[in-house]
């Protein structure tokens, strides 16, 4: 077996550099790796199951041209512990960037999950986030979500089966992944926004009054929807992600998953197996500090290289060069003008 | 009764439109998460994008999502000043991969929503951010050559930044339906030599939704991907075949280094590519013309061998195969190309109409 994760991590490292420009726009993750439980098992310090206690948001100022850039600090209550230094009970916690200034005003960033109170999962944690980076391996990857017991991937989407140490997640998003909540700031807070107390005074309402109304009235959450939640339906079987033995479901696959979301435990069953197999002991883990903002990395604007438009030479026949001439000449445009 | 009846046509049309939708977006209590206004100038780095090839080629990023029939148009300007998130200008720019957790590219968005006796929301900032470390090669060049998934290495420039540019607009990823918010490398045009990136059906359709149609705004196209399945929330695509009789796909075999099927001279096939409307009304009748060709620029200057009409809405992308006969004069183990071209009369008046002609690789025996 040990033999066999070598060589699983060679051949990781072969595609993982053979694919690397093809991965989806928010991640370094191909395909071949998404619900690949030996790869995230084997880079993650702490592996385990927890849910999420509370939930904070940081403002930081960032660095050189920044503005204030927020952060979430998610602290969870352990219930199983599966790799790493932590034990059941514990408190694990981890900073993400992005979230809640507190006085009206969110950054969200593409491939970065987000949090919220009461939430379980499975996460394969790496690094604590205090430095920037995203605290799970392959960040959004690296969490499962757990809902009824059932086990969902970190886009929502139920994990039906396991086929040779992959989660293999496929159908519709579940409708409970599609909201998110913030929480409301206070009235006072809110008054720090310049646009919501401009808002206030083109109301003519007074401070006062208006404290205790909106105190009285406010919504207890902020609640974001992605929306529409009903869109064309996908085929249940279709997906690319998790497949062991390639990007397209096939016959073997569909034979091997089931119609419905898994109970968790069968996949923490497959984790814990991968556990005891892994040969790379973990760092020791450190929970991030849950009253600092982050300590941001300066980060030079790069430079793309040097690179000239090659000039274009044409091949082929005489009419096979005219044509596209043509063509060209018309930008584009396939439909010739006839001439006499 | 005559009421009754509109109502229920209202409902059923409204039903259908529902369920034709693939664009997803996101509102913050009962609003729509959106731009204030149809416009927002975004500041591109000279550093990550100097004069001549780069700098053409971000702004040929921003002229690609531009052209979609709603209201909003980005605006660009060069500028050579320091870029930062949350400074209150969107940008774009390139920063090393270690800050961007080696993601090809993010997109930061900045948005207000509060609840002041009513909701108020709206996008304040997007900036685009580029990983300009390896493995990520990229290149702003219009040659398919150069291009993943076709004969080179290296990955557009303009695909990823119409996907982020499609965030600044806060449409998420959609896993559903050929979309430039799915896998934005295989989501390009192309014809003969040149590759191009536009924004699509669906994220127009979005566009539209939120922004609104700008009116007059035609342009029907053809392409030879279509949708595969999710992954994950992505969408992910592959490139369209060519089916025999009883509907398999026939074998494939490397054309001048594409993918390509083998084909035999009089065999019946059924050719299959991409149609949509990024326009902003429905086109009945498109007429569509199916050309064989000796190179891969398909034109309708090549011999045509079939012909069909559609009608394309703006709502869900069509896949859909044609029967073709194979001519049998064609000149055996040669390489041809197979070509859509839509509305081959010129009778749309359209906006862009490099789009209308895609070709798929075929080796006669």
């Amino acid at each position: 077996m040990k033999k066999s994760i070598a060589l699983y991590q060679t051949v990781v490292v072969f595609l993982f550099s053979f694919y690397g420009t093809t991965a989806m726009s928010h991640t370094s993750v191909t395909g071949e790796q998404r619900g690949n439980l030996v790869e995230l098992t084997e880079k993650s310090d702490v592996v385990a199951v927890g849910s999420v206690e509370t939930v904070n948001y940081i403002v930081t100022k960032g660095v050189d041209e920044e503005g204030e850039i927020p952060y979430t600090v998610v602290t969870y209550k352990l219930e199983e512990a599966i790799r790493g230094n932590k034990k059941v009970g514990d408190k694990l916690v981890l900073k993400f960037v992005g979230g809640a200034d507190g006085k009206g005003g969110f950054m969200t960033v593409s491939g970065v999950p987000q949090f919220q109170p009461g939430e379980k999962d499975l996460l394969f944690v790496k690094g604590n986030g205090e430095d920037e980076r995203c605290p799970l391996v392959n960040c959004e990857y690296g969490r499962y979500r757990i809902h009824n017991g059932q086990m969902y991937n970190t886009h929502g989407q139920p994990v039906r089966g396991m086929v040779k140490n992959s989660a293999v997640a496929r159908g519709e998003r579940a409708k409970v992944f599609e909201t998110f909540s913030y929480p409301t700031p206070s009235f006072d807070e809110l008054m720090k926004n310049p646009h919501a107390q401009a808002m206030l005074t083109k109301m003519g309402k007074d401070v006062n009054t208006a404290r205790a109304e909106y105190e009285k009235g406010k919504p207890k959450n902020l609640v974001v929807v992605r929306t529409p939640v009903a869109g064309r339906k996908i085929s249940d079987n279709a997906g690319a992600d998790s497949n062991a033995k390639g990007r397209r479901s096939g016959s073997s696959l569909k034979a091997a998953i089931g119609n419905n979301a898994i109970a968790h435990t069968d996949v923490l069953k497959t984790v814990k197996s991968l556990h005891s197999k892994s040969r790379r002991k973990p760092v020791a883990f450190k929970d991030a500090n849950h009253k600092t903002g982050m300590a941001l990395r300066k980060a030079v604007k790069k430079s793309p290289g040097r690179l000239v438009d090659k000039k274009l030479v044409l091949t082929g026949s005489k009419k096979d060069q005219d044509e596209e001439k043509a063509v060209r000449a018309q930008d584009g445009n396939p439909v010739m003008k006839r001439t006499r | 009764m005559k009421n009754l009846k509109y109502i229920l046509v209202v409902l059923f049309c409204l039903l259908f439109t529902a369920q034709a939708q693939a664009y997803s977006y996101k509102t913050c209590g009962d609003k729509k998460i959106k731009w204030d206004s149809n416009s927002k100038t975004l500041y591109a780095n000279t550093t990550s994008f100097p004069a001549g090839y780069w700098e053409n080629g971000i702004r040929d990023t921003v002229n690609a999502f531009n052209r979609n029939p709603s209201k909003f148009r980005y605006g660009i300007a060069m500028d050579s000043g320091g870029v930062g998130r949350g400074n209150g200008q969107s940008e774009i720019w390139g920063w090393p991969g270690s800050k961007i957790d080696g993601a090809p590219a993010v997109a930061s968005q900045r948005w207000t929503c509060y609840w002041l006796f009513g909701y108020h929301a709206w996008m304040n900032e997007v900036d685009v951010i580029y990983n300009y470390d390896e493995p990520f090669r990229w290149t702003a060049s219009t040659s398919k050559n150069d291009l993943i998934r076709y004969k080179g290495t290296k990955r557009s420039l303009q695909t990823t930044g119409a996907h982020e540019l499609g965030h600044g607009l806060i449409l998420n990823h959609v896993n559903t339906e050929y979309n430039v918010m799915g896998a934005d490398f295989e989501h390009i045009h192309v014809n003969g030599s040149t590759a191009r990136a536009y924004i699509g059906e669906d994220a127009s359709d979005g566009a539209v939704y939120l922004y609104g149609d700008r009116g007059g705004w035609q342009d029907v196209g053809v392409v030879h991907w279509k949708y595969s399945g999710p992954s994950g929330e992505y969408s992910d695509h592959t490139k369209t075949v060519i089916y025999n009789s009883s509907g398999a796909v026939l074998p494939s075999v490397n054309v001048n280094g594409e993918i390509g099927h083998r084909v035999t001279r009089g065999q019946w096939v059924q050719v299959e590519f991409t149609f949509e409307n990024n326009g902003s009304n429905t086109q009945s009748g498109v007429n569509v013309g199916f050309f064989i060709s000796t190179n891969d620029t398909i034109s309708t200057g090549d011999r045509r061998v079939a012909g069909r009409t559609l009608s394309l809405g703006r709502d869900n992308v069509l896949t859909t195969s044609t029967w073709v006969l194979i001519p049998s004069d064609l000149t055996p183990n040669t390489n041809y190309w197979i070509g859509a071209v839509v509305d081959e009369t010129g009778s749309i008046a359209e906006a862009v109409e490099w789009n209308n002609a895609t070709y798929i690789p075929i080796y006669v025996q």
